[in-house]
């Protein structure tokens, strides 16, 4: 109940305030999201493993995130211009996992 | 105070994860959304502007024609003594700087590189190098050319030839085989003088052995096309000697 309200609560700011990206965040906003995306299902997944764990999913979520805007920083700083694609990959993957798992559980298929 | 185990925490924390989720997803998704606007929009303002360039430089180029045959007619209705003197000491300093087309009897020499044979040992050995054209250009000169141009290209005061990888830069335009050093000046004593030079007599042994071309053509004409790059001293300064 308390999620579904703060998933409300949280769309309705962003559509509501309607903040500003500075220009040098962009590159780093979506690879954050990614990260973000993938710690909710993997919290999905935990939660129908009967595994879930609040503590986990909160620092997960919050160091993914940083860690991959971070390392997309860091990689503009040294030269790696594709940074993002090595996030966007791993992520990518995880999401894909973590959503296929949800599916076995759901659906036993 | 809420304690960090107490079950309010536990429900708290990670309903909050997911509004901070919600909110992220969505600044993004508008932030996205309002960039490629933003690109939509600047092309269009982009596009609008070059249009207007090119109208304004059309206009421009007119202007500039009409401007220039005013000249001339002043030019042609004003028999000053002095004007008429002065124009013609311009056109011989034009001619000679290499700022117009000069043509002229004069020889064209014919410098190839060798076709793609297998047996070549070394690739820079079956190719013009600059080099090669700069001792041509040279024995040109010496020989009494009064222009030269490579491939079009003319020569002038701060004309250079040299290569850049594969390629060969003359007036930093990238020129290709086969090269056509053309030249103006007296027929005859022209093609006499280079045909006894050092780099003529090399040049034969080379199309032989390498296989590289080379050839002189007399044509009745020469053109040779102006210089078209920027000349524009910074540094050196006219001498008041007198």
């Amino acid at each position: 109940m308390l999620v579904v309200l703060s998933l409300l609560v949280g769309i309705g700011l962003g559509v509501g305030l309607h903040p500003v990206v500075p220009p040098s965040w962009a590159p780093y906003l979506p690879m954050a999201v990614m990260a973000a995306l993938d710690s909710v299902f993997g919290g999905l997944r935990a939660r129908f493993e009967g595994t879930f764990n609040d503590r986990v999913f909160v620092i997960s979520f919050l160091s993914n995130a940083i860690l991959a805007a971070l390392l997309v920083w860091a990689g503009t700083r040294l030269g790696v211009q594709e940074m993002e694609i090595a996030v966007v990959v791993v992520f990518g993957v995880r999401i894909f996992q973590n959503l296929a798992a949800i599916r076995r559980i759901l659906f036993h298929a | 105070m809420i304690k960090r185990n107490s079950p309010t925490a536990r429900a708290i924390a990670p309903a909050l994860v997911v509004g901070l989720l919600a909110f992220l997803l969505t600044v993004d998704l508008s932030a996205q959304n309002s960039a490629s606007k933003i690109n939509a929009t600047r092309r269009s303002e982009l596009a609008a502007i070059v249009a207007e360039r090119q109208k304004s430089t059309a206009a421009l180029e007119s202007r500039l024609a009409q401007l220039r045959a005013q000249v001339a007619a002043i030019a042609a209705s004003a028999g000053s003594a002095t004007l008429r003197n002065l124009q013609e000491a311009m056109a011989g300093i034009e001619a000679a700087s290499g700022s117009t087309a000069v043509s002229g009897p004069g020889i064209v020499v014919r410098l190839a590189d060798a076709g793609p044979t297998d047996q070549s040992t070394n690739q820079s050995d079956s190719r013009i190098q600059d080099v090669d054209l700069q001792e041509v250009v040279n024995a040109l000169w010496d020989a009494g050319a009064e222009a030269i141009a490579i491939n079009g290209q003319r020569l002038v005061s701060t004309s250079a030839i040299r290569n850049a990888g594969s390629a060969v830069l003359v007036n930093f335009r990238v020129l290709t085989s086969p090269y056509l050093v053309e030249a103006i000046g007296d027929q005859s004593a022209m093609r006499a003088s280079f045909e006894a030079s050092t780099i003529a007599h090399r040049f034969k042994t080379w199309e032989q052995v390498y296989g590289l071309g080379f050839s002189i053509e007399q044509p009745s004409t020469v053109q040779v096309s102006a210089y078209t790059g920027s000349v524009r001293f910074r540094y050196a300064q006219i001498q008041n000697a007198r």
